[in-house]
């Protein structure tokens, strides 16, 4: 590792943005995938709202009768499951953070790092052909036989998918080609940060489950182009196969949303409780054993699909199994903060958000874990209430969070805090208004994906929509937040948490190649006392 | 790890085996055993041969412990796969209609 | 056991400490992407599996119109071609580049009567009317083929399909490797491009050991 002239950081180290778009450092993808995670979740946010506001009051509203709100229905679930959450923490905070946590100067495979993103910008440009073609009602699940026989765009959309898939996979064969060939100089397994077990487990399960999903994905499009017959039971096929196919991939999809997540939490509490994290070896196998797991339980979205009772009991099962590791992760992020010393900066204000929310969104996942209960939960409001509790309740409050941990790491920027601060209330509380009633609603019987209701489940609705707008504004002042550090922020040092991992010790912003020399670890990530 | 480059007669003799293997799996298919015996044999032949094109072939004796387990871990949960899904498919009750 | 090969310098990229760190992590790399591959083509077979389970009588009326004569030859190409293979990655692991051209040729060569065969047994069915989905329309001989049998001759398409643009994609990696070698690029220090086509190839050989039986056998 050579050493770079003062003042020289991997932003400024070439300019131009042919250098951007051709670039090998994981930095400056990381920071592209930014970018463009926070476009399609402004997309998908956009869509979000429409939905709301069409929800505030029975009968057809501003998206007019049900063909219009299906497609904003689906784009929205397509968009922030593919284009958002999946991509959003790994692809984003991981990419930059990664090496700098090994020690490493980059990932393993630059240039496939590099593929991975023009996988999501081209997958995510061909789904929105979709939208010239009629768009997609089918909802993100894609379920035959409607899906075989809808619009046109369809088509579209499920082959973006596929290629965004490609994305996935390549960035966890990165990953866990790095984790075990780059670490530096003293770095066990056991001194990694749990981000990093968090990356890793995660990786494993977009290299394992994703390809299942790109043939199932792959054998859709030959129903609708070709009439295979595989899913369709006019033709010998069977509806439910898809959903075991799909499944297989989607359940353990939901464990690549939230792992990384639990891994950003880890770091938060850790440092700004200033106290060494409680149970290190628990919360980096609860993480390898919530990815194994995932594997075991798809079978608990499919309880009232006509699959067998025997099957449902053993999913059911399977699924209160897998809360196991993560309340283990629950209890001790909470004995880490115990006798600490807290600071409730922004960061930490979000990482306590997702141990509260993540833990409402995992107790009622147990709940429709229980077969005699999802017959009445599922497709109701219970459940968007319980996927959107763990999902932004858990990952978007993690990814915020990181994003402001490491934005001096990043930026070279301090941002300013106090608004920072504002956002999380804004996001917070409108979180809480806009999905506490949708548990209400759904144990009401309020079905989902529906644009119209019964009167009496009105008020709630409204509610739920002025809780929407809440959250709207509080991820636009965490945008302005943002917006307002990179250009008026003040410089930051390397270290301003006073944090013990090693990205800390790179220069903020860091340099090119990362570190002037490969550091060496002697003692774990988290020292404090 | 020191690269172990396996002699010319190693890969033959592989080969080989391979070949007479593929003879044999193809004569058991002309003998009626019954349907479960048959797809036993041959399904066990290919094994056997995936065996050996992975262990020698692609190098795997050789290769490390972590890219034996890559392998097997894959083929491990595409078994979950299968046995999960027919675990349903098996044990769905067709129920007359009640109307 | 040499490890000369780590001492040697060799253009490698700067992450890594030197060559042999690069071969290692690259080959994992390749693993990696085998692994996808299996999930992949692993679902597709699972789902024929279970088809065949459900209807015994009626993938046996489709199976009898593959003839296992030309998927034994099928099989016999491509276990020559795994071992020419290998034995290019020997030349080049022993410093000996026109050896690697020769033997890449011959993987190339029964990697392409693995095709012309396959399109043997395309086109003949596509002449008997026989096409995958809403096109199936069997004349000829087959005319007395269940209509039904249209599932069954869609997943072999399926997966002799994707298995054969496998096959496509392994040829055109095994031709640049070949165009490499030419070009002396190889040696004991670095063969990591033969080495990793190779391993696509064998694992493409290792998915039609599978789809021999299944298809043509049982």
């Amino acid at each position: 590792m050579g050493s770079a002239a003062p003042g020289e950081n991997y932003l400024n180290h070439e300019k131009g943005l042919k250098s951007w778009l051709t670039t090998l450092d994981h930095k400056r993808i990381g920071v592209m995938y930014m970018i463009t995670v926070l476009v399609f979740f402004a997309m998908g946010g956009f869509a979000a709202i429409m939905l709301r506001t069409e929800l505030a009051a029975p009968g057809p509203g501003v998206l007019g009768e049900g063909g219009v709100y299906n497609q904003f229905m689906t784009l929205h679930g397509a968009i922030m499951v593919f284009m958002v959450i999946i991509p959003g923490i790994p692809a984003f905070l991981g990419n930059f953070v990664l090496p700098l946590h090994l020690g490493a100067a980059d990932v393993a495979f630059p240039r496939l790092n590099l593929a991975s993103w023009y996988c999501l910008i081209i997958g995510a440009a061909i789904t929105m052909i979709s939208l010239f073609y009629h768009g997609v009602d089918t909802g993100w699940t894609f379920y035959t036989p409607y899906s075989i026989e809808t619009a046109n765009g369809t088509t579209w959309v499920v082959f973006g998918a596929f290629v965004i898939g490609f994305s996935s996979i390549f960035t966890g064969l990165n990953f866990v080609a790095t984790v075990h060939k780059l670490r530096c100089k003293g770095m066990s397994f056991f001194r990694m940060p749990l981000f990093v077990w968090g990356l890793y487990s995660t990786a494993i399960l977009q290299v394992l489950a994703t390809p299942v999903l790109g043939i199932t994905l792959l054998l859709l499009l030959a129903e609708r182009l070709l009439g295979v017959g595989i899913f369709d039971p006019k033709l010998g096929g069977d509806p439910v196969l898809f959903q075991h196919f799909f499944w297989f991939y989607s359940h353990p999809a939901v464990y690549i949303m939230v792992l990384p997540a639990m891994g950003v939490v880890s770091e938060l509490i850790t440092c700004f409780s200033r106290k060494t994290i409680f149970g290190y070896r628990a919360i980096a196998f609860s993480s390898v054993g919530i990815a194994v797991v995932s594997f075991f339980v798809w079978g608990h979205h499919m309880f009232v699909s006509g699959q067998s009772e025997v099957a449902g009991v053993i999913f059911s099962f399977l699924t209160m199994l897998v809360g196991v590791p993560t309340a283990i992760k629950t209890f001790n992020w909470v004995a880490t903060m115990y006798k600490g010393s807290i600071q409730f900066a922004s960061p930490m204000l979000y990482g306590m958000g997702f141990l509260f929310l993540f833990t409402i969104g995992g107790v009622t996942g147990i709940m429709l874990a229980t077969t005699a209960l999802d017959v009445h939960f599922h497709d109701t409001y219970f459940v968007v209430a319980h996927f959107h509790y763990v999902m932004v309740g858990g990952t978007l409050m993690a990814l915020s969070g990181g994003i402001l941990y490491w934005f001096p790491k990043m930026f070279g920027k301090m941002y300013n805090e106090f608004i920072a601060q504002i956002s999380f209330i804004f996001v917070f509380c409108g979180f809480n208004v806009t999905f506490f009633p949708q548990f209400i609603l759904g144990a009401m019987g309020m079905p989902r994906r529906y644009f119209d209701y019964l009167p009496a489940y009105a008020d709630l609705n409204l509610l739920s929509t002025i809780g929407s707008y809440l959250i709207g504004t509080g991820f636009l002042i965490l945008l302005y937040v943002i917006i307002d550090g990179l250009r008026n922020g003040a410089d930051a040092p390397a270290n301003p948490w006073g944090a013990k991992t090693l990205e800390w010790t790179a220069a903020s912003p860091p340099i090119h190649h990362n570190f002037e020399n490969e550091p060496e670890v002697t003692a774990g990530p988290y020292e404090y006392r | 790890m020191a690269h172990v480059i396996q002699s010319a007669q190693t890969y033959t003799k592989t080969l080989f085996i391979l070949l007479f293997l593929t003879v044999v799996t193809v004569a058991v298919s002309y003998v009626d055993l019954g349907q479960g015996a048959n797809t036993f044999v041959a399904l066990a032949v290919a094994s056997v041969k995936a065996y050996f094109v992975g262990a020698t072939f692609m190098n795997l004796k050789h290769s490390g412990p972590t890219n034996i387990a890559i392998f097997v871990v894959s083929v491990f949960f595409l078994a979950v796969l299968y046995i999960f899904s027919v675990a349903d498919i098996w044990t769905r009750v067709i129920h007359a209609p009640v109307l | 056991m040499s490890t000369d090969s780590a001492t040697v310098t060799r253009k490698h990229a700067h992450h890594f400490k030197d060559g042999e760190h690069e071969f290692q992590s690259s080959i994992l790399g390749v693993w990696l992407f085998l692994s996808s591959e299996i999930l992949m083509f692993g679902a597709l077979i699972v789902g024929y599996i279970i088809y065949s389970g459900r209807y015994p009588e009626m993938f046996a009326e489709g199976a009898a119109f593959l003839d296992k004569r030309y998927g034994a030859v099928n099989t016999v190409a491509l276990l020559i071609s795994s071992w020419t293979m290998v034995m290019g990655v020997r030349a080049a692991q022993t410093n000996n580049n026109k050896a690697v051209v020769k033997w890449l040729l011959a993987t190339l060569f029964f990697a392409s009567i693995f095709m012309v065969i396959k399109y043997l047994e395309y086109s003949h069915k596509f002449h008997l009317g026989i096409y995958p989905g809403k096109f199936f329309a069997p004349v000829g001989e087959a005319a007395g083929l269940d209509a039904s049998t249209a599932l069954y001759f869609s997943f072999y398409f399926c997966l002799t399909g994707l298995h054969g643009l496998h096959v496509l994609f392994g040829m055109i990696g095994i031709l640049w490797v070949l165009l490499r070698a030419r070009k002396n690029e190889f040696s004991e220090n670095y063969y990591t491009p033969v080495e990793g086509v190779g391993l696509f190839w064998h694992l493409v050989d290792m998915v039609w050991i599978y789809l021999f039986p299944i298809l043509y056998l049982i």
